[in-house]
């Protein structure tokens, strides 16, 4: 027998909501990081100029990112440990998911401590974490938004033996 | 400098897999305790006679850009091209083809008139932003306190000069890696500035400004000691220092007879010439932020675990 389970299953609104705002504030300041909005002329539109400020930006960046620091663990240990524990199911896609992330996120934490903190680190490593960051980042813009946009991001997985949910809590039954 | 796009990539993958292997490098094999060093200008001895400003030129001709011309077209059309190259002689400010050059002041102190003549090139900060917000790493300071711009890596985006509190580095369109990738939407030539003869000091050799200085105005060594002997000289014959503090600390410390915020007024400034008013630590609430980040994700967990345990102890207590 065949369910579908949504790879979200169990987050409370306020994480949901806490978790696309702080990455809508990480990849948008991500990005100012690339002087795009400069390039551009994002910064000339009236009401836009901060996004030209680079040091407002990178706050930005930094405070958005020591909230997703916070999320992070938050909704690891309180979702996916719990459903597992309470249903004895495995979700590979929410896995390969926060895998994804959890790399994304290293490299952007990398990078912060590499180009801030790495006097007489190799210029070659600081570059490579720099790319690893901007190849993540834009791995990461373009899978998640399929994710979160569809209302099918739902997976199917191999119900076990009296492990069925007619519930509805973790997806709707297909 | 021209680079095809299959050397950008070539570049690009051998510096990767320099990067993997560096990461696997314990930071005492790097070298990470080297001290500082440190430049101290004496301004009661510059002459103004800019030997040290032909002496650099000579010195780093070689790293100067040879743009190819014409340079792609950009989109959005307005993005402006930056191009020294037919004004490479140019002497009274910085640009890509002159990294030092000399600011003249005339200022009335103590009763008298004074001529003082203030070299001027990056001032090579302890916590440079330029290097913090490069988004390639390619703006970097070395172990010895020098900060250095990649060519290789630098797209010109020129945002280590719109955070380096002094403007510095200064961009040449038509040259670097953004040629091999999209010239027309993104980057804009080399950002360019005073590498400290690196080389040279890597040689054991003096920077080229400091060799050829006639009077002995510009001293380098460990940043402890040139600082130690600044204060000694600014305490005991009462002058003025700049850069000691400024940005959170630099590795240039200027000392003067007449004080700095009268130098600052009386000076030429705008582009390509740095102002010599007091600075703010602009990394200063990015090293906060940047604390917060690091605690942030231990906080989580264990707000985290602390709610699991109570969730798990609530389920138990349930089936039970």
């Amino acid at each position: 027998m065949k369910k579908t389970t949504s790879i979200y299953p169990e987050l409370p609104q306020w994480y949901r909501y806490a978790f696309i705002i702080t990455t809508a504030m990480l990849l948008f300041s991500g990005l100012g990081q690339m002087p795009l909005y400069k390039r551009y002329f994002i910064a000339d539109v009236p009401g836009f100029s901060w996004t030209g400020d680079y040091f407002f930006l990178n706050h930005l960046h930094y405070f958005s990112a020591a909230l997703m620091a916070f999320l992070i663990p938050v909704g690891f240990f309180k979702n996916y440990f719990r459903s597992y524990i309470e249903n004895n199911e495995s979700r590979p896609a929410a896995y390969a998911f926060i895998i994804m992330f959890a790399a994304f996120f290293a490299a952007d934490i990398a990078k912060i401590i590499a180009a801030g903190y790495g006097a007489g680190y190799p210029r070659e490593m600081i570059f490579t974490i720099s790319l690893m960051n901007i190849l993540l980042t834009f791995l990461f813009v373009i899978t998640v938004p399929l994710l979160w946009a569809s209302k099918k991001i739902l997976i199917t997985v191999e119900a076990k033996e009296g492990n069925t949910d007619s519930s509805g809590k973790y997806g709707a039954p297909q | 400098m021209d680079i095809s796009r299959r050397e950008f990539f070539k570049n690009t993958a051998t510096k990767t897999g320099a990067g993997i292997a560096a990461m696997m490098v314990p930071a005492v094999l790097k070298g990470a305790s080297q001290n500082e060093l440190a430049t101290m200008i004496d301004l009661r001895k510059c002459i103004g006679c800019e030997s040290c400003v032909y002496a650099c030129q000579e010195s780093n001709q070689s790293k100067y850009p040879q743009p190819q011309k014409p340079f792609p077209k950009m989109y959005p059309e307005k993005v402006k091209v930056s191009d020294w190259s037919d004004k490479r002689d140019v002497t009274e400010r910085l640009t890509p083809y002159n990294w030092l050059y000399i600011q003249r002041a005339q200022v009335e102190h103590n009763g008298e008139m004074t001529e003082v003549s203030i070299p001027r090139r990056c001032m090579h900060c302890q916590n440079p932003p330029c290097a913090h917000l490069c988004p390639f790493g390619a703006a970097h300071k070395e172990n010895n306190g020098i900060t250095t711009i990649d060519p290789e890596l630098c797209f010109g985006g020129a945002k280590c000069s719109a955070v380096c509190p002094w403007n510095i580095p200064q961009r040449q369109t038509g040259v670097g890696p953004y040629l091999s990738v999209a010239p027309a939407l993104a980057g804009n030539g080399v950002m360019y500035k005073c590498d400290r003869c690196f080389d040279k000091i890597s040689e054991g050799r003096m920077p080229a400004c400091i060799e050829a200085c006639p009077v002995g105005a510009q001293t380098i060594g460990p940043r402890d000691e040139i600082v130690a002997r600044a204060k000694k000289m600014a305490d005991e014959e009462n002058l003025y220092l700049y850069g000691l503090d400024e940005n959170g600390g630099t590795n240039t410390i200027y000392v003067s007879a007449v004080p700095f915020d009268k130098l600052n007024q009386a000076i030429e400034k705008g582009p390509g010439k740095p102002h010599l008013a007091k600075t703010e630590d602009t990394m200063a609430r990015t090293d906060v932020l940047a604390g917060a980040l690091l605690t942030a994700p231990f906080a989580g967990a264990v707000a985290s675990v602390t709610g699991f345990y109570r969730q798990i102890k609530k389920y138990f207590g349930e089936k039970k």
